[in-house]
C-alpha cells in the first residue's frame, strides 16, 4: 500500500500532471473568489471535457478545483463581509471584525495557514480512514443523524449575543424560515404564499448574502469612510501565519469536526463552519473578543470548511453517494470516466485513490500558498474609501443572489431580507443564531420525523444515539454556564428603554411571523405541520417573555438599539433609509436596463455622486465592472438578469 | 450472477433508432448553425441526472449539428422544473437554437400539477427520448434468495424510503401496492441516502435508477447484502411490457406480478401504473424543441442525434448515459409521450383513489 501511495505521487509530479493540477486549482480559487459561485459551477463547465480522458489528469484537475473554492471565499468573506458560499459565513464574524480594526492581513494570514492545514489533515484522515470508514458510516441511522442535527443546533448557545432570550427567538425564526417549503414527511407546501419561488424555500446563499454583506456595507458606508478603522495594514500576514500554528489544537479539533461532519450523512458542509465555530467559543477560556475580532474565530471555521473536502470524499468515494452538491457532479463524473466507486473501491482503483488523495493535499498547498501571497494586496482594498468600493460590491452581491436559482425572485429576496439582516443587526437580534436555525431546519424536521417513522421511540435505546445525547447535554451546559460578555447596563446606554417604537415595531412583525405561520399550516396534515408549529408556539412563548421585559422601562439587554452609541454631534449624516433607496435603485436599474446595462448606469451615478469621482473616471470603472463580468459570463455560461428593456427590445451581447 | 451487457446492446439500441425513425434520407443541408450559440434550458441544478444527461450529450451535439455551433447549457433549477420548462415556452424561438432538456419530474409535473404549468408540453418536438429503467432489491434478511421467493414478502412489514409519493418514485411505489405488500414508507429520503439506509438495515426494500443500480448498488448484490428481485422492465413498441435490457435474467413487474398473484396484472390499477411507467421510465430523459419548429430544423436535429447514437467515439465515452436503452428519435417518440401524458378516465379514478387513501394526497 505505501508503494502505491508512493508511486501515485511520483505520477503526480510529472509536468503534464501538474499542470492539470495547477489548472483545476487556479480555476476553483477563482470560482471561489467570486461570490455565488461555487466548484459547482466550474465543475459543470469541466464535465463534457472529461469523457474519455486520462483519469490520472481529469482526476488532479476536478480536485484541485473542488479543494480550494472554500479557501478563496474567505477574501470577500474577511474583507466586506460577503459570504461568498455557505460554508465561509462563520468567518465573517471575527474575520470582518478584524479587517474593520485594520488587521484585514493579518486575519486573511490566519485563515489561508489554518485553511491549508485543515485541508492537508482531511487529506490525512481520508488515507488513513479509507480502509476503515464503513462501519461508521453505516452506524450512523437516522436516530444518530437526529442527535447529530440537535448537537450542531445547541451551537447556538454560544451565538445568541447580549440577550440570551432574543438569541433563542433568532433560533426559532430560522427554523421556522427554513420549514419554508415541501414538508418532508407528506410533501405539502408551508409558507409559500402561493408563489413557485418559495415552494423549495429561499436559497441559503441568499440568506447568507441578506444576512451579512448587505448589512455589513451599509454600516460601513454611513459610519465610516473606509472598511479599516486605521489607515494602515496593520500587523500582516506572517502573524496570522504564526497564529494558526500556535492554535494548532484548535486546528486539530476543527479539521477533525470538518472531516466527520462531512463524511458522515445527516449535516451538510453548510453547518460545519458554524459547528466550528460554537466549538472555538465554547472551548475557550477567556471569550469576551469573539464577534469582535478574535483570530481564533477565524482558525476554527475556516480550518474545518477545508478539511471538510476530505471528509465529504469519503462517502462518495466508499458508498458512491455524494456528500454534497459538488460531490454529485464529482461522482457523475468518476463515474463517466469509468471509475465505479462504492464497495471494493480500494481493490478496483488503489492507484486513482491516492492520486485523488495527493491531489487533495498538493491543492490544498498550492491554493493557499497563492492566497497567502496574494493576502496583503488585496487587503488593500479595506483602506481604500468605501464609496468607491461599495458598488461594485453591490453589483457582485446581486450577481451572486442571481446565481442561486436564476430568477427575478433571487434579486427580491436578498433585498427584502438584507432589510430585515439591517434591522436585526441594529436591534440586537443575533443573525447567526438565525442562520444555524435556518440551515438546520428541514433537517431537523426530517429527521425527528424519519427517527419515529423507523424506530418509534426505540431509537433512544441505540448506542450511537446514547453517546451524542450525552454530548448534547455537555454543550447544553457549557452554553447555560457561559456569561455573555457585554457592555454593563447603564441608563443612557445602548440597552437603555429609550425610543422604544421603532423596536417594538420589530418585535411585532416576529410576533405576527410566528402567528401568520400558524395560520399558515393549520390546515395540512399531521405529520406535515407538526414541526413549523411547535416552533411557532415556542417561539412565540420567548416573544411574549420579550415583550413582558420591554414593558418593564428599565434598561435590560433586550433593549438594543445600536444608533444610540453615539452622541449627537458623531451621528451619521445619512440613515439606514438613505441607504435601503441606494440599493432599491440598484434593483430598478436593473429592472429596467436589465443586469449589465444596469449596472453600467448604476456604477457610474454611484461613483459620481457618492464617491465624488470625475465622470470619466466612473464611467471607466463602470465599463470595466460590466467587461469583467461580461468575461466570466461568457465562459462560465452564466446568464444576468434581464429587464424590461430585453423584452421589448433585443440587444447584442453582452446587453441581452 | 448477473451479466451485465456492454456495448452489444448499444448496438442493439442504435439499431432500434434506425427502425423507429423515419428520418433518414431527408435533406438537412439548407440548415445551418454555424458560428451561433444553442441554448439549452436543463430545468434542474447541476449534478442532477437530467444535467448529467445534457452535458454528457453536449460535445457530441456540437459535432453533429450542422455547423458546429456551441452549446450552451443554462440550468434552471426548482419547483420541479416548472419555472425552467415555463421560462422555454415564453422564450424559445422555433429556430432550432433553443432546446430544453425533460425529465420523468418535468413530466409528472406537466401532468399532476396543472396549477403552475404554463408549458405545452404536449406541444412540443420531441428530438430524442431516453427511457432509464428501475430495479428493486430486497434485503436478503427478509428471507429471500431471489425473484422466485417474491411471494414471501407478502405479510412481512416493509420499510422503504424515499422522497415523496408524488414524485419520480410514484412507479415504484405503486409497484408494491399492486404487489399487495405491506408498506411503511418513510418520505423525505433522497435515493442516495435511501440506499445507505438500505445498507444499514433501516429499509428492508429499496430501488435505483439503471446508473444508481448498476454503479452502485450491483456491489450490494455481489456483496451477498442485497437480492434483486424485479425490474420495471421497459415498453416495446408494440405496447408491450418487457424485461429491461440491462438486466434481462430478471422478471419484470407484470412477472413479478404473476409470481406473487398468480395471475397476470389487469384493471384500471394496472394500466394506470402503466401510463405511470411511460411518465416514469420511458419519458425518463428527453430533449425538446419549441412548437412550431420548421420540419428542415426538426430533421437537421433528429438527424445529428441519429449521427451521434452511432458515432463510436460516444459509444466509448458517454455512451454509458443511455445506458443500452432503445433510443426514441423524433416521430418514433411521439406515442409514447401521447399515452404517457393521457391517462383513461378508469385508470385517472383509481390513482387519484390511491394518493387519497394511501398517501393523504388529494389530486386537483
Amino acid at each position: 500500500m505505501q508503494g502505491d501511495l508512493l508511486q501515485a505521487l511520483l505520477t503526480l509530479f510529472s509536468v503534464k500532471h501538474l499542470l492539470f493540477l495547477l489548472g483545476g486549482t487556479l480555476l476553483g480559487l477563482i470560482v471561489g473568489f467570486l461570490p455565488g459561485l461555487g466548484g459547482i459551477a466550474a465543475l459543470s463547465i469541466l464535465l463534457p471535457f472529461v469523457y474519455g480522458g486520462d483519469p490520472t489528469l481529469v482526476l488532479p484537475m476536478m480536485i484541485g478545483l473542488l479543494a480550494v473554492t472554500n479557501t478563496s471565499d474567505t477574501f470577500p468573506a474577511v474583507l466586506v463581509g460577503i459570504p461568498g458560499t455557505s460554508s465561509a459565513q462563520a468567518t465573517i464574524l471575527d474575520g470582518h471584525a478584524l479587517a474593520r480594526k485594520g488587521e484585514a492581513a493579518r486575519a486573511l494570514g490566519a485563515a489561508f495557514s489554518a485553511s491549508l492545514l485543515g485541508g492537508l489533515f482531511g487529506a490525512v484522515v481520508l488515507t488513513l480512514s479509507i480502509q476503515f470508514a464503513r462501519p461508521l458510516i453505516l452506524g450512523v441511522g437516522f436516530g444518530e443523524q437526529l442527535m447529530l442535527v440537535v448537537l450542531a443546533l445547541t451551537m447556538v448557545g454560544m451565538l445568541t449575543g447580549a440577550s440570551a432570550l432574543k438569541g433563542l427567538v433568532m433560533c426559532g425564526m430560522g427554523l421556522i424560515f427554513g420549514s419554508m417549503g415541501a414538508a418532508p414527511a407528506t410533501a405539502e407546501e408551508r409558507l409559500s404564499f402561493g408563489m413557485m419561488y418559495l415552494s423549495d424555500g429561499i436559497p441559503l446563499v441568499i440568506v447568507g448574502l441578506a444576512m451579512f454583506a448587505i448589512p455589513e456595507m451599509v454600516d460601513v458606508l454611513r459610519k465610516r469612510t473606509t472598511i479599516s478603522s486605521v489607515p494602515e495594514l496593520g500587523s500582516g500576514t506572517l502573524r496570522g501565519f504564526r497564529e494558526t500554528l500556535s492554535h494548532k489544537w484548535l486546528v486539530v479539533r476543527c479539521s477533525s469536526l470538518g472531516v466527520l461532519i462531512g463524511a458522515l450523512p445527516g449535516l451538510g458542509g453548510s453547518v460545519t463552519n458554524w459547528v466550528a465555530y460554537g466549538h472555538a467559543v465554547q472551548t475557550a477560556k477567556d471569550r469576551s473578543s469573539f464577534g469582535k475580532g478574535d483570530i481564533r474565530g477565524v482558525i476554527g471555521p475556516e480550518a474545518s470548511n477545508n478539511a471538510d473536502n476530505g471528509g465529504a470524499l469519503i462517502p462518495t468515494l466508499m458508498f458512491g453517494i455524494p456528500g454534497s452538491a459538488s460531490m454529485a457532479l464529482f461522482l457523475a463524473a468518476l463515474v463517466l470516466i469509468g471509475v465505479e466507486p462504492g464497495i471494493g473501491m480500494m481493490e478496483r482503483h488503489l492507484d486513482l485513490t491516492f492520486i485523488i488523495v495527493w491531489s487533495l493535499a498538493i491543492a490544498n498547498v498550492i491554493g493557499a500558498g497563492i492566497c497567502l501571497v496574494l493576502a496583503k494586496p488585496i487587503a488593500r482594498l479595506t483602506i481604500v474609501p468605501f464609496a468607491r468600493v461599495a458598488p461594485f460590491m453591490f453589483v457582485i452581491v446581486f450577481f451572486a443572489a442571481y446565481q442561486a436559482s436564476r430568477a427575478w425572485e433571487d434579486l427580491i429576496a436578498l433585498f427584502v431580507l438584507g432589510i430585515v439582516g439591517m434591522y436585526m443587526k441594529r436591534f440586537g437580534w443575533s443573525r447567526p443564531a438565525f442562520l444555524i436555525g435556518f440551515v438546520l431546519s428541514l433537517q431537523l424536521d426530517a429527521s425527528v420525523y424519519q427517527s419515529i417513522q423507523v424506530y418509534g421511540m426505540s431509537f433512544l435505546e441505540r448506542r450511537g444515539v446514547q453517546v451524542i445525547l450525552a454530548l448534547i447535554v455537555v454543550s447544553i451546559f457549557v452554553a447555560a454556564r457561559m456569561k455573555p460578555h457585554r457592555e454593563p447596563l447603564v441608563a443612557e446606554g445602548p440597552h437603555a428603554p429609550v425610543n422604544k417604537s421603532p423596536q417594538a415595531i420589530f418585535l411585532g412583525l416576529l410576533v405576527a411571523a410566528c402567528l401568520y405561520t400558524i395560520y399558515d399550516v393549520w390546515h395540512l396534515n399531521f405529520l406535515g405541520k407538526v414541526f413549523p408549529m411547535s416552533i411557532a408556539l415556542v417561539t412565540l412563548a420567548l416573544l411574549v417573555a420579550a415583550a413582558v421585559l420591554f414593558s418593564r422601562n428599565r434598561p435590560d439587554y433586550v433593549f438594543f438599539d445600536s444608533e444610540r452609541e453615539w452622541g449627537d454631534e458623531d451621528k451619521p449624516v445619512h440613515s439606514d433609509l438613505h441607504f435601503q433607496g441606494w440599493i432599491l435603485a440598484l434593483l430598478a436599474a436593473i429592472g429596467v436596463f436589465g443586469y449589465m446595462l444596469g449596472i453600467f448606469v448604476y456604477v457610474t451615478v454611484f461613483l459620481g455622486m457618492k464617491a465624488g469621482s470625475r465622470w470619466l473616471h466612473a464611467i471607466v470603472g463602470a465599463l470595466g465592472a460590466v467587461t469583467v463580468l461580461s468575461i466570466f459570463g461568457h465562459f462560465l455560461a452564466l446568464e444576468y438578469p434581464r429587464g424590461l428593456l430585453q423584452s421589448v427590445a433585443s440587444l447584442p451581447w453582452p446587453f441581452n | 450472477m448477473l451479466d451485465i451487457p456492454g456495448k452489444g446492446i448499444l448496438t442493439l439500441a442504435a439499431v432500434a433508432c434506425f427502425t423507429g425513425a423515419p428520418v433518414a434520407g431527408v435533406s438537412a443541408q439548407k440548415v445551418d448553425f454555424a458560428g451561433k450559440r444553442i441554448d439549452v434550458i436543463v430545468p434542474f441544478a447541476p449534478g442532477g441526472g437530467s444535467d448529467v444527461y445534457m452535458r454528457a450529450l453536449q460535445p457530441y451535439l456540437e459535432k453533429h449539428l450542422p455547423g458546429k455551433p456551441t452549446i450552451i447549457v443554462r440550468n434552471v433549477p426548482g419547483s420541479r422544473s416548472i419555472p425552467g420548462a415555463n421560462q422555454f415556452q415564453d422564450r424559445a424561438k422555433p429556430d432550432g437554437t433553443h432546446v430544453v432538456v425533460v425529465s420523468a419530474t418535468t413530466v409528472a409535473s406537466f401532468v399532476f400539477d396543472r396549477a403552475k404549468v404554463k408549458f405545452e408540453m404536449d406541444k412540443w418536438e420531441p428530438v430524442l427520448l431516453s427511457p432509464q429503467g428501475a430495479i428493486a432489491y430486497a434485503s436478503p434478511s427478509l428471507g429471500i434468495k431471489g425473484p422466485k421467493d417474491l411471494a414471501k414478502l407478502k405479510g412481512q412489514q416493509l420499510v422503504f424510503g424515499g422522497q415523496s409519493a408524488n414524485s419520480g418514485e410514484l412507479r415504484f411505489i405503486m409497484t408494491l401496492h399492486l404487489l399487495g405488500f405491506k408498506v411503511n414508507h418513510v418520505w423525505g429520503v433522497n435515493r442516495g441516502p435511501a440506499r445507505l439506509g438500505f445498507e444499514r438495515g433501516e429499509f428492508n426494500i429499496n430501488y435505483d435508477s439503471t446508473p444508481g443500480y448498476l454503479g452502485g448498488a450491483v456491489q450490494l448484490v455481489k456483496a451477498g447484502k442485497a437480492v434483486p428481485i424485479f425490474s420495471a422492465g421497459i415498453i416495446n413498441e408494440k405496447g408491450e411490457l418487457v424485461r429491461d435490457p440491462n438486466v434481462p435474467d430478471l422478471p419484470h413487474f407484470g412477472e413479478a406480478y404473476e409470481l406473487v398473484h398468480g395471475k397476470k396484472p389487469a384493471g384500471p390499477g394496472y394500466e394506470a401504473w402503466l401510463s405511470v411507467s411511460k411518465m416514469n421510465t420511458m419519458m425518463n430523459k428527453g430533449i425538446f424543441l419549441p412548437a412550431g419548429t420548421p420540419k428542415p430544423v426538426l430533421d437537421a436535429w433528429r438527424t445529428a442525434v441519429k449521427n451521434l447514437l452511432n458515432d463510436p467515439d460516444f459509444d466509448k465515452g458517454a455512451g454509458k448515459i443511455i445506458e443500452g436503452y432503445p433510443q426514441f428519435i423524433g416521430e418514433a417518440a411521439k406515442p409514447i409521450i401521447k399515452d404517457a401524458i393521457t391517462f383513461s378516465p378508469e385508470a385517472w379514478a383509481w390513482l387519484k383513489n390511491y394518493f387519497k387513501t394511501e398517501h393523504n394526497v388529494t389530486m386537483e
